[in-house]
């Protein structure tokens, strides 16, 4: 079966396991959101995760995902607490006055963690959810990473999702519709569950 | 709110050994502030004991959130600063909380002068505090969150479906590793200079 796309997903559905997760998942069910308007995706994917423990599907993250999941939080931190607190006339964008407020930034580390920490606790008790990829395979799934670039027009970071996704998993599950709906390849097998944003 | 890390009350205990008073706080909430160290803080605040006398008092559990906080009291004519306006805002969302807020900072304008507590006022806090109690969800059995924190967390999720279809302690994990961001419970001191 090639790369097929799947919109949306409904409690109790099949998911097929392994399924390899993005950031905008793991931060959406590990912290949330702030903002009222986001309640949707932080809603998608907690009912995706009590699916994907339901079922027992062994659970795939990289590194990239929780760098991007990091990046998010702190990125929506900024714009709900920090951003609007700022007079008018001295509201910059986030990149590049991230370091000019890092000490309130700070304030959340420990929600930070919690992009990790809550996903160890899963774990513990009794999720199975691993890392990929794991040893000889990361230079593979790195190689790869560029023809992926060039193929289906992504960038770096959703290279490596997918490029890590294709080596261990049967199912990807992201929020980032607008890049993963023109993933096309009858070579490949994955199911794409593409999640509302 | 954040309540898979809670306060044990042998911080508490031990917050107390030291002489602190809590100046901020959540109940039920790792984080307990020391007038100690700020020095710009109204220097009455709620003792320790009061905080567990109405937490105990009104069956709130140590795995239920309510929230007060004291009112960052601006000098006489000047002007909240900028962190605590946008604190504000933040804690607008829970309109409760916001009543609780208000009526503390009476509280603690009403110390200030008087260097007594007003009965009347805590008679309100007691009050507000019993509404909260009633507001309690509970999620699984021994785990009651207020109905505001059920909603942020909860809202939209199936749990009634994944209560019955995941193991109790699988489920446990589940509804706990729902998190939010909390922040510490409070901004730096801060006043907009350009820079922090």
């Amino acid at each position: 079966m090639p790369i097929v796309q799947k919109h949306g997903h409904t409690v109790g559905e099949q998911i097929d396991s392994p399924a390899y997760v993005d950031a905008n998942f793991l931060k959406f069910y590990t912290v949330g959101s702030l903002s009222p308007s986001a309640y949707g995706m932080q809603t998608a994917a907690r009912n995706v995760m009590g699916d994907l423990l339901a079922q027992s599907v062994t659970i795939l993250i990289s590194l990239v995902t929780v760098e991007e999941a990091l990046w998010a939080t702190l990125q929506e931190v900024y714009y709900t607490h920090i951003y609007k607190s700022l007079p008018a006339d001295s509201r910059v964008s986030f990149r590049s006055e991230l370091k000019k407020h890092w000490k309130r930034l700070m304030n959340y580390k420990d929600d930070l963690g919690k992009v990790i920490g809550n996903l160890q606790k899963l774990k513990e008790s009794g999720a199975d959810i691993r890392f990929v990829p794991e040893g000889a395979e990361s230079f593979e799934v790195c190689q790869n990473a560029p023809e992926l670039m060039e193929k289906h027009s992504l960038f770096s970071a959703d290279a490596m999702h997918l490029s890590a996704a294709l080596s261990q998993a049967k199912t990807l599950i992201t929020f980032d519709v607008e890049d993963f709906a023109r993933v096309m390849d009858p070579a490949e097998e994955l199911t794409i569950i593409l999640l509302p944003s | 709110m954040l309540t898979e890390e809670l306060v044990q009350d042998s911080y508490i205990t031990e917050l107390k050994q030291k002489g602190a008073l809590v100046d901020k706080y959540l109940l039920g909430h790792r984080y307990v502030g020391t007038l100690s160290q700020s020095p710009n803080y109204p220097t009455d605040a709620m003792p320790i004991e009061e905080l567990l006398t109405f937490r105990q008092g009104y069956g709130i559990t140590s795995g239920s959130v309510v929230m007060i906080t004291i009112r960052h009291q601006p000098a006489q004519g000047g002007e909240e600063p900028l962190a605590y306006q946008s604190r504000n805002e933040e804690v607008a969302t829970f309109p409760k909380v916001v009543q609780a807020k208000r009526i503390w900072a009476y509280t603690i304008a009403r110390r200030s002068d008087t260097s007594s507590t007003s009965g009347s006022v805590i008679e309100e806090l007691k009050e507000l505090l019993r509404q909260q109690a009633q507001d309690l969800v509970e999620v699984y059995p021994g785990y009651k969150v207020l109905l505001t924190e059920y909603e942020r967390r909860f809202k939209g999720v199936d749990l009634e479906h994944f209560r019955k279809v995941l193991p109790l302690e699988l489920f446990k994990a589940y509804v706990h590793t729902m998190g939010s961001v909390e922040g510490l419970g409070i901004e730096p001191r801060y006043t907009y200079k350009g820079k922090d």
